[in-house]
């Protein structure tokens, strides 16, 4: 397959899973946060996605309202989720022979969509509705993926762009909502502590599961390690390793690609980073330095596909 | 009808079947509108059309291996040796270089309308890179999933093997000794306008699209950079001119292209179709001289023929087309896609002054025609029919031999009254129906 559409759909795969993990977060804090007033609240999802410089050079407060019309529609915020999915639809676009018809015209249409969206569509009151909107076409687009893509390189590449985008954005979530989580902690079974760690469950849709796996525990460090570690979650960061070092071999294994050191020695880092999350109680300060160091590692290992399977290959091989 | 042919537009949009318009430096994706009532060629109609453009591209190809190579047509006093060599689409790095099976054309879009006499005229050849084949295949699907129910018990001949054909005639113009050719479309990238078309032509064929940046030229060869390392590339259906094809011979600037492509290729180490320098042949000047180049090199009469044209370039051509220009049609001859013609029956006085001044300034930029009367097809126009002015485009597809798709793009001016049918500039488009 040409390096190039193997970068291409390595994007599309994390593109539209950005989009739908933001569409998550801001769910997430939307309900965390019904006072639109609580701006100090809102400037936690500008940091966790480092995007203080870009939005405070357009916005002087960080309003939920400034915030949702950034992350959600801002043409101009190279990381709203409209741009996100305008970026998807321009991977798949390159693409497209490669893909089938409907998976592209269903991408063509979401971005449409996205393109439709006003203001007055936006606001804190109606964000459930259109954070469901946009996990719903996420989900759409990943289904007809899973039920049309031909399983080729293209569909390991497309599923590696995923599944690092996801590790990357649960650790992000997990982050900042775990600070604000612990605070309470010392007063346990209050019943906005509950609906919290339910909303925080519920954005990543593990509440069920997680009730079914851990009955009778709601405990802050409980609930961090089932997202960072459980393996059947399919939205924990160790699932999301797992499922990475299974493409790598499939590409390895069944389509013949030499994975080469960088690469092979970039999974291992960041699995046995992930591997390092404590039994017991975990504690903030532990879980920020955990995040930064997944997020770290996950950058390095996209590097390294891009320099080995992406980029300019030497003539000799 | 009006809800049915809503619906298509959506669909059309929702596939992203567009071109892009660029206009005063912005870009917008388009749909090129779809107009639901087939125009529909009889046997004897589309003999008549199928016939005259082999004839025309075994010309072209004869004249084309003539330029680069003998050069006989201009010793015998056929064909004025400025025109080619002063021809700013002649490629001196092609003279002496072999292609294979003398296809230089392996993909020609003869453009071809029907006069006030009922008889089809050829307005041009376009022998560099025709665009507009994937519309007849959408159009086609399109109609067939639109109103399947119009095809039953009519002979329409199928036009879904394009690709297949297509991909046939370019293994066959392969260098020499490779058996199993590795064929690739060089597209400018999804930035171009026509990338929709680059996209349905690789995947109808089923090769990689590749960009200039995903090629590699070593030892002469060329290759592309895959996941599993360089492979060999033996054919190049290139969507560039060739301009862009080769930043060390053609211009120096060029993103699009592979540095080294002419010199694998003049070692005949790879294929580029269409070949390098038919602009040569499919110019607006050399297009008055291609009847008097049917006689010469295959013995025959046009069976399609040119409307008269008068070259400015000449004494004569010159001064009767200042005199009548309120009465012909002008166009500059480098120009494509309908930019510069003034016709002159519809034009204002200060549009036909501007004219005047353009072409004394530069006669031999100019050709002139008589108005031909565009034959017209009912057309849906907000709810009813009416007659609107058509066009037709066919592919003809060169290996060994030559094939034309049966039908061909129908354009269709949809302004009133208009005989542009430009997508640019208002034009639509028809499924068109050659009959069993």
């Amino acid at each position: 397959m040409l390096s190039r559409y193997a970068e291409n759909v390595y994007w599309l795969g994390r593109y539209v899973e950005r989009a739908e993990n933001l569409a998550r977060l801001l769910d997430t804090h939307g309900s965390f946060a019904r006072d639109p007033r609580a701006t100090g609240d809102w400037e936690a999802v500008i940091r966790i996605n480092a995007d203080e410089e870009e939005f405070f050079s357009r916005n002087k407060e960080a309003t939920a309202a400034a915030v949702l019309y950034f992350y959600l529609i801002d043409p101009k915020s190279p990381t709203s989720i409209l741009n996100s999915v305008g970026y998807a639809r321009e991977n798949a676009r390159t693409v497209r022979h490669l893909i089938s018809t409907e998976l592209w015209a269903h991408l063509n249409t979401f971005y449409g969509e996205m393109h439709e969206l006003k203001r007055r569509d936006i606001g804190l009151a109606r964000l459930a509705k259109v954070a469901a909107f946009i996990k719903t076409s996420c989900q759409t687009h990943t289904g007809i993926a899973e039920g049309t893509l031909y399983r080729d390189q293209a569909y390991r590449f497309y599923q590696i762009g995923r599944h690092i985008e996801r590790a990357d954005q649960t650790s992000r979530l997990l982050d900042v909502k775990y600070r604000q989580l612990q605070s309470v902690e010392e007063d346990p079974g209050s019943p906005i502590d509950i609906s919290q760690w339910n909303a925080l469950l519920r954005s990543a849709a593990g509440y069920q599961a997680y009730r079914r796996t851990r009955p009778g525990s709601m405990s802050t460090s409980d609930v961090a390690r089932f997202l960072l570690s459980d393996p059947e979650f399919p939205r924990s960061i160790g699932f999301c390793l797992y499922r990475i070092k299974y493409d790598l071999a499939c590409l390895e294994g069944e389509h013949g690609l030499d994975l080469g050191d960088t690469v092979r020695e970039g999974v291992e880092r960041v699995m046995e980073i992930s591997g390092q999350t404590p039994t017991d109680r975990i504690d903030p300060k532990w879980l920020h330095k955990f995040a930064d160091a997944i997020q770290d590692e996950l950058l390095d290992l996209g590097g390294a596909l891009g320099k080995r399977f992406f980029g300019i290959v030497e003539a000799a091989e | 009808m009006t809800r049915l042919s809503k619906a298509v537009d959506r669909e059309l949009y929702n596939l992203g079947i567009t071109f892009t318009l660029y206009h005063e430096g912005s870009s917008v994706d388009r749909v090129l509108p779809f107009d639901l009532i087939p125009r529909v060629l009889t046997p004897a109609d589309w003999e008549t059309i199928e016939s005259g453009s082999i004839q025309r591209v075994q010309t072209l190809n004869l004249l084309l291996a003539d330029i680069y190579g003998p050069q006989k047509v201009i010793k015998d006093g056929i064909l004025p040796a400025d025109l080619v060599f002063k021809n700013p689409n002649y490629r001196p790095e092609m003279v002496g270089l072999k292609v294979r099976e003398n296809s230089y054309v392996n993909v020609c879009g003869v453009d071809v309308v029907r006069g006030g006499d009922g008889g089809f005229v050829v307005l041009e050849d376009n022998a560099r890179s025709p665009s507009g084949v994937s519309y007849v295949v959408e159009n086609r699907q399109l109609m067939r999933r639109t109103m399947p129910h119009l095809f039953e018990g009519m002979n329409v001949r199928p036009v879904l093997d394009y690709g297949l054909r297509l991909h046939q005639a370019l293994c066959e113009s392969a260098p020499a000794g490779v058996t199993d050719p590795q064929v690739v479309l060089l597209s400018p990238g999804p930035f171009n306008s026509a990338y929709f078309e680059h996209v349905f032509l690789a995947r109808e064929m089923g090769i990689p699209l590749v960009t200039g940046q995903d090629l590699v030229v070593e030892n002469d060869k060329v290759s592309m950079k895959t996941t599993g390392g360089l492979r060999d590339v033996h054919v190049i259906y290139r969507r560039i001119n060739d301009d862009f094809l080769d930043p060390e011979v053609f211009r120096e600037d060029s993103m699009l292209g592979a540095p080294g492509l002419m010199r694998a290729y003049a070692k005949g180490n790879v294929t580029i179709a269409n070949a390098v320098g038919t602009g040569v042949a499919d110019d607006k000047a050399v297009y008055a001289y291609i009847p008097r180049l049917i006689k010469y090199y295959l013995d025959q009469d046009a069976i399609l023929p040119n409307v008269p044209t008068n070259l400015c370039r000449e004494k004569d051509g010159l001064s009767y087309t200042l005199d009548n220009l309120d009465k012909l049609v002008t166009k500059p001859v480098g120009e494509a896609g309908g930019y510069g013609v003034v016709i002159g029956p519809r034009a204002s006085a200060r549009e036909l002054e501007a004219t005047r001044k353009a072409i004394e300034k530069e006669p031999a930029n100019y050709i002139s025609q008589p108005m031909v009367e565009l034959s017209v097809s009912p057309t849906l126009i907000s709810g009813r029919v009416e007659p609107r002015h058509v066009d037709l485009r066919p592919f003809c597809v060169t290996g060994k031999s030559t094939w034309v798709l049966p039908g061909g793009l129908t354009r269709v001016a949809l302004k009133k009254g208009s005989l542009v049918v430009n997508s640019s500039q208002g034009g639509g488009s028809k499924d068109t129906w050659v009959l069993e």
